[in-house]
């Protein structure tokens, strides 16, 4: 077992994806962890005893976040240092996974269980900017850039 | 009195489409709807938000899960149920895409779920769900969840990769 330490970012919105985020717990609290969040009912909640950034969704419809979206974001991972960001979506993520690439930290794009085909706007832009892609089926390692198969989280 | 539980997710987009059907179910089922953003109320006890904890009490308590085709399939699922799942749909301004109908069409090939399209057909998939869930759970299964020392193995290799590649 590995003693190394990382300074883990997670970056959710609410629903689904933050369950996913969740399940990654055995893995992400032996490290240092903070989150940029999205408030909503079950983040603010669930999240209540963790360090968050809480962040407005940017429009997963947008291909590209709000240019003051990804500033901000820039200043988060400038206070944080974080070794690396892991995200399974979405709109948030985008400015985030832009902004990760800018000041050089590699990002972790985690498809979320019930994507079964084509990835949505966020997961495409996202995965691309990703330094890999987890996916919790098989069937979507051939369609996912770098992608690494994490098994279904729950 | 079956009791069935209504659950929506989290999502900013209503589903008035499902919670405005489960209407007729109210009179002869002990029925909790978690409503979400929806703008219909139904004739039954309901809240816009329940906490992950509650949720999986009322999963585990209910006789039937009536759910949207999202993560929450698989969490019904893995609590030894077969949900009776309805996909939001794009089109009908009930998501920002189609993923839970490309989903929920895989699902009810492979997966121990009965898929409703069309709300109306609600009544009759419960009164058939006993059965079917029988046949489901007998017929279907369901892939392990990856174990939490696979999970922190998988990561923490990636991790010392990049970090490898970083420091190059």
């Amino acid at each position: 077992m590995r003693d190394t330490r990382y300074r883990v970012l997670l970056v959710s919105s609410s629903g689904g994806v933050l369950l996913d985020l969740l399940a990654l717990r055995p893995w992400w609290s032996r490290h240092g962890v903070s989150w940029i969040a999205v408030p909503a009912p079950d983040t603010t909640a669930l999240l209540k005893d963790q360090r968050v950034h809480w962040e407005p969704e940017q429009s997963a419809r947008r291909p590209l976040p709000m240019p003051a979206a990804v500033i901000r974001a820039v200043r988060i991972l400038r206070a944080e240092h974080p070794d690396v960001i892991v995200s399974a979506g979405s709109g948030v993520a985008v400015g985030v996974f832009i902004a990760a690439r800018l000041v050089g930290i590699p990002a972790l794009w985690l498809e979320t269980f019930n994507i079964v085909d084509r990835p949505g706007i966020a997961s495409r832009v996202c995965g691309r900017l990703a330094a890999a892609v987890l996916v919790q089926r098989p069937a979507l390692l051939a369609s996912r850039p770098r992608a690494v198969l994490l098994g279904e989280l729950y | 009195m079956p009791r069935i539980l209504v659950t929506v997710g989290m999502s900013p987009w209503p589903f008035d489409r499902l919670i405005g059907a489960i209407a007729p179910l109210c009179a002869d089922h002990e029925v909790f709807a978690q409503t979400g953003t929806a703008t219909v109320r139904p004739p039954c006890p309901h809240r816009p938000f329940v906490s992950f904890s509650e949720l999986q009490e009322r999963i585990d308590a209910a006789d039937v899960v009536i759910t949207h085709a999202g993560n929450t399939v698989r969490l019904v699922q893995r609590a030894h149920k077969v949900p009776v799942a309805v996909a939001r749909q794009a089109g009908l301004g009930e998501m920002g895409n189609d993923h839970q109908v490309h989903y929920l069409r895989m699902e009810e090939v492979n997966g121990p779920v009965m898929a409703v399209w069309d709300v109306n057909w609600l009544p009759e998939a419960i009164a058939a769900h006993g059965e079917q869930q029988s046949r489901l759970l007998r017929e279907r299964l369901v892939e392990p969840a990856a174990t939490p020392s696979h999970i922190i193995e998988t990561l923490d290799s990636l991790c010392a990769r990049l970090a490898r590649s970083r420091d190059r």
